[in-house]
């Protein structure tokens, strides 16, 4: 009984080497190991086709390296460049005049009469506006960008008004002549304009270059003159008698100076201002450095491509020794 | 009682006979190698098709790199040769070098020669296989780095003076992991020549009733995901900007004019 236990156990112990010997110490057949080639050979190839379908991959011939910047990432990056950049763009005009002259007429008993003669100039001492760049849309097309970027001015300014009234007929007999002047504090009310131009690419030595391509553009900065100004005009009338009150009133004074400012500053905005060369952040070194060694970096841009989702651009980069000076 | 006995004898004799024929038709040490890396490419393919599929890696969100296997060679030859001398008396040089960027596995070959260090016409030729790991933007010089890890030594030939295959090959699976460390650290960090620029600026301009005041943009590079594949090896990064203080701005503006 003890002998056949003996040879149970060495049985066993024989079958348990034996099959670990054939599962762990030796590999898979011939034929096992191309099924798993293939499953690697079809998961690579999906891989591929899911990559150049959504990442949209392109393979450039020559090209070591290689760039894919999508719309998305380019619109965020465009935005984040138009609004950290320019953030801080500032309009100052000064020494502006304004004159409206006119005669005022009325109907009196006797007819139509001329009551009186105003003269209305407004001279801006100062405008100063800041100019902030929104979030701009992008457009991928062949060598541009196509760049629509809208632009909010706002400010503040400084100006004195003189109304000048030299009263005809009866209602100078009552009004006389007035010549009053006052300061005013007036704001350049909020406005949008579209900035419509693009970015012409190229790649210049290593790096790839956007270059904006703006018009001028121009602009009518309104002015909006603060409620004191309405107050005095108001007081300027109200302190008269009735009938100087009626011929000023016909002057229309507050309409007068509305529409004198409402029609706005012409100012043209120069495309130059805008149209600094933007190189992509990303550049291919000079050299390389290791220990003891250094070589230089020769880099040939290849092509610049444009799809609607995505820009490619290639670099062919080669290692060579550094030039020995002559 | 004894016929038991001899019949499970038997038994068991011809199952393992049958197990080492299965084992011989099998490929032996080098088609469980192949075998095992299959298998960690399929699953690496696997969760990446899954992070392709499901927006995870590959999205519109990243810029995307695509760095050919060719340029990486080169950079990894760079730091060639590199040796090491282990004991019992080897000295193992390593001198060429080849990268594949394939099913989603970087792979590194490095060819040499291990020989005795007393005898160095006795050598036997030698290829270490690796991978690049360990990928990083570095800071603050906005380079894509990579390490090469070395993890398997393999003996091609034998040259001269009778040293026996047999003997080399143990030499090198006692000289193993150490070794294969001590080779790796002598290879510096792969740098791909490439530089992410973390600032973008703009001097200040006026023309006509216009002024631009002097900006800075900072810009963040996060790598995202690496792939290779298809012969590159596919970098995404993660690039984010913001504007700088105006007072940093006008501190790099100062010192630039310096």
């Amino acid at each position: 009984m003890r002998k056949l236990r003996r040879t149970a156990f060495l049985a066993a112990l024989l079958f348990a080497g034996g099959f670990a010997y054939a599962r762990f110490w030796w590999g898979p057949g011939a034929e096992a190991l191309e099924r798993q080639r293939r499953e690697v050979r079809v998961l690579s190839e999906r891989l591929e086709a899911r990559l150049r379908e959504r990442a949209l991959l392109r393979d450039g011939d020559d090209a070591s390296v290689l760039v894919g910047l999508p719309a998305d990432v380019a619109n965020r990056l465009a935005a984040d460049a138009a609004q950290g950049l320019f953030s801080d763009v500032r309009l100052a005009l000064r020494d502006l005049r304004f004159r409206k002259e006119d005669e005022v007429q009325a109907r009196l008993l006797v007819g139509k009469r001329t009551v009186g003669r105003f003269s209305l100039s407004i001279h801006v001492r100062e405008v100063t506006a800041r100019l902030r760049p929104g979030r701009p849309r992008l457009r991928f097309a062949q060598d541009r960008i196509g760049v629509t970027l809208p632009v909010a001015v706002e400010g503040e300014g400084r100006a004195s008004l003189r109304f000048r009234w030299d009263g005809r007929g009866i209602a100078g007999a009552v009004c006389g002549d007035l010549d009053v002047a006052h300061e005013l504090e007036a704001s350049v009310p909020l406005r949008s304009y579209p900035l419509v131009g693009a970015l012409r690419l190229r790649v210049e030595g290593p790096a790839l270059v956007a270059t904006p391509e703006f018009e001028d553009v121009p602009l009518s900065v309104p002015i909006e003159p603060s409620a004191a100004t309405w107050r005095f005009v108001d007081q300027l009338i109200a302190g008269r008698g009735a009938l100087c009150r009626a011929a000023l009133g016909k002057a229309e004074v507050e309409e007068k100076i509305k529409a004198l400012l409402a029609r706005g500053i012409p100012v043209t905005l120069p495309g130059r201002l805008l149209e600094r060369p933007l190189r992509l952040p990303l550049a291919v070194d000079r050299s390389v450095t290791l220990p003891g060694r250094s070589l230089r970096v020769e880099a040939q841009p290849r092509d610049v491509v444009l799809t609607p989702a995505r820009l490619w651009y290639g670099v062919a980069v080669s290692l060579a020794e550094p030039e020995t000076p002559l | 009682m004894r016929g038991a006995l001899r019949a499970l004898a038997l038994a068991a004799v011809g199952l393992v006979g049958l197990f080492l024929q299965a084992g011989c038709e099998a490929g032996g040490p080098r088609a469980r190698a192949e075998s095992q890396a299959l298998r960690r490419q399929a699953e690496t393919l696997r969760n990446l098709i899954d992070a392709v599929e499901t927006d995870q890696a590959f999205s519109a969100r990243h810029v995307t790199l695509g760095i050919g296997q060719s340029l990486v060679r080169d950079l990894v030859q760079l730091a060639l040769p590199i040796e090491t001398t282990s004991a019992p008396d080897l000295r193992v040089r390593l001198e060429t070098t080849e990268v594949a960027f394939e099913n989603g596995e970087s792979r590194v070959t490095l060819r040499g020669r291990v020989s005795r260090a007393s005898t160095p016409a006795t050598f036997a030729d030698l290829v270490v296989h690796g991978g690049l790991h360990r990928f990083a933007v570095g800071e603050p010089a906005g380079q894509v780095t990579a390490r090469v890890a070395l993890d398997r030594l393999e003996v091609r030939q034998v040259e001269a003076e009778g040293l026996r295959r047999e003997l080399v090959e143990t030499v090198i699976e006692r000289l193993g992991q150490p070794t294969l460390e001590s080779l790796a650290a002598q290879i510096p960090p792969i740098a791909l020549p490439l530089r992410f620029e973390r600032t973008l600026s703009l001097d200040g301009l006026q023309a006509g009733a216009f002024e631009i005041a002097p900006a800075s943009l900072r810009l963040r590079v996060a790598l995202a995901h690496v792939v290779p594949l298809s012969g590159r090896l596919w970098v995404q990064l993660a690039v984010s900007a913001s504007r700088e203080p105006a007072e940093r701005t006008a501190a790099a503006q100062l010192q630039g004019e310096r």
